[in-house]
């Protein structure tokens, strides 16, 4: 009797340990699985954003050559014209709508296509951007600790284009008169805050709203492998944390 | 049957399929006729359980299993070594061995289950058939409970020996049903892309 029961116990631990080998089996099968499925969607989303920065290539060159070409052309001409009549107050406001247009144009082929950030790194062209975006009434303070020569082309447009949406989104909707933006490398990881001194807003309504320039955020932070951080109070301004391993900035 | 049918239609990643069905039936023939001659030996068996193995890896290698080429090998290397050591140093090859057969089910049953999650998990990026989806569920249902059975043979503990023939009937079942499915899964495959070159 004793026997049997011992043999009972064995066969059923002896069933028990195939069962958990079994189990950690699938377990192991889900979480490769899993993991090859992310490597997937960030493989798919890095070609989506090539093409998009494609795009915009493509769109800055256009403006730049062909519409900016046309524009100074008909400048030319009306320049011309007012040779001839020089007194035609309705030409000279054309020719100064016309500049004002050629300026406009300028800038957002530039604002399409960072050059700097190819020719000089991420941090020369966030130092570019704060200083583009400063006004009278807006100061910026740009803060650098470390080096971004390892940072490969690809993912230093990706990082530079976060920076490019967060600085401008303060701009349009903070009110602030101070930002500070700190680039710091700190234990192979990258730390960068961006702080104003505007309005602020509630944190809790930003997950209702479906932003696209959050969510582009959110799709190019995912690629770094980054994490971020929003904290706001209405009336005590803003601040932007973001955290990136530096591994992911270098290594393709 | 289904097999022999349609092996003119049937894609070349299948062939190790094929191989194996038409193995497993020569097999099944020696143990039977040896049997009625009474000269048992359970030799082929040993030998078959070994090719099987091969078999079924390279089969999963040709279905895409997302298993680097590397780790494939490494899992054969492994294998050859489990299978040298079960029938040459451990035990004799004149004797139903188990240890191999039971590591082998335990990584069949990784490959089927590898592969029926990268069907599920990569519905509409990945290109998958039903075929590949039956024959992953057939290896999976047969070589589960394989593992448990071989794993009782590898620590015999329990006196009745009742209880391993209902072990081995209940396999026979399963191996019945899971012959059906791979019969199932061989109708279903899609045939050759057939092609012309006008002149």
């Amino acid at each position: 009797m004793h026997l049997t029961e011992n043999a009972n116990l064995y066969t059923f631990v002896t069933g028990l340990i195939v069962l958990t080998l079994l189990l950690i089996i699938y377990i192991v099968s889900i979480i490769r699985q899993q993991k090859s499925r992310m490597h997937f969607f960030k493989l798919q989303l890095n070609r989506d954003m090539e093409l998009i920065e494609e795009e915009r290539k493509r769109i800055a060159f256009d403006l730049h050559d062909d519409f900016g070409s046309v524009l100074s052309i008909i400048r030319m001409g009306l320049a011309s014209i007012q040779l001839i009549i020089p007194d035609e107050s309705i030409v000279t406001e054309t020719i100064r709508n016309l500049d004002h247009s050629l300026d406009r144009v300028r800038e957002l082929s530039h604002n399409l296509v960072p050059q700097t950030l190819g020719e000089k790194g991420l941090i020369a062209a966030i130092d570019e951007l704060v200083y583009e975006l400063s006004s009278p009434i807006l100061h910026f303070h740009f803060t650098k600790q470390g080096d971004d020569s390892d940072f490969l082309p690809q993912k230093s447009l990706a990082l530079f284009r976060v920076i490019q949406e967060v600085l401008t989104n303060a701009v349009k909707h903070s009110k602030a008169s101070h930002v500070q933006v700190v680039f710091k490398i700190e234990n192979k990881k990258l730390l960068l805050t961006i702080t104003d001194d505007g309005i602020g807003f509630d944190v809790s309504k930003l997950k209702q709203t479906r932003s696209f320039g959050l969510s582009n955020i959110r799709s190019r932070l995912n690629l770094l492998d980054a994490t971020h951080s929003i904290d706001s109070v209405p009336g005590k301004g803003t601040i932007y944390k973001l955290k990136i391993p530096l591994a992911s900035l270098t290594q393709p | 049957m289904a097999a022999i049918l349609r092996v003119n239609r049937m894609k070349g990643k299948y062939l190790p399929l094929i191989i194996l069905i038409a193995l497993g039936a020569i097999n099944e023939g020696i143990s039977f006729f040896s049997d009625c001659l009474g000269h048992y030996t359970p030799v082929n068996g040993n030998i078959y359980i070994f090719f099987d193995f091969l078999l079924t890896i390279w089969l999963f290698y040709h279905l895409n299993s997302g298993l680097s080429e590397k780790f494939l090998i490494a899992l054969v290397i492994a294998g050859s070594i489990i299978w040298i050591a079960d029938n040459f140093f451990l035990h004799s090859l004149y004797s139903n061995n188990s240890l191999f057969r039971m590591v082998a089910s335990f990584l069949i049953v990784f490959l089927s289950i590898d592969k029926i999650n990268q069907i599920i998990f990569s519905s509409g990026y990945i290109e998958t058939n039903r075929t590949d989806l039956v024959l992953s569920a057939g290896f999976l249902v047969y070589f589960t409970y394989k593992a448990f059975v071989e794993a009782y043979h590898v620590f015999p503990m329990h006196p009745d020996k009742s209880f391993y023939i209902i072990l081995w009937v209940i396999l026979g079942i399963i191996n019945m049903i899971v012959n059906l499915m791979f019969a199932i899964a061989i109708l279903c495959i899609s045939q050759k892309t057939l092609t012309s070159i006008r002149l």
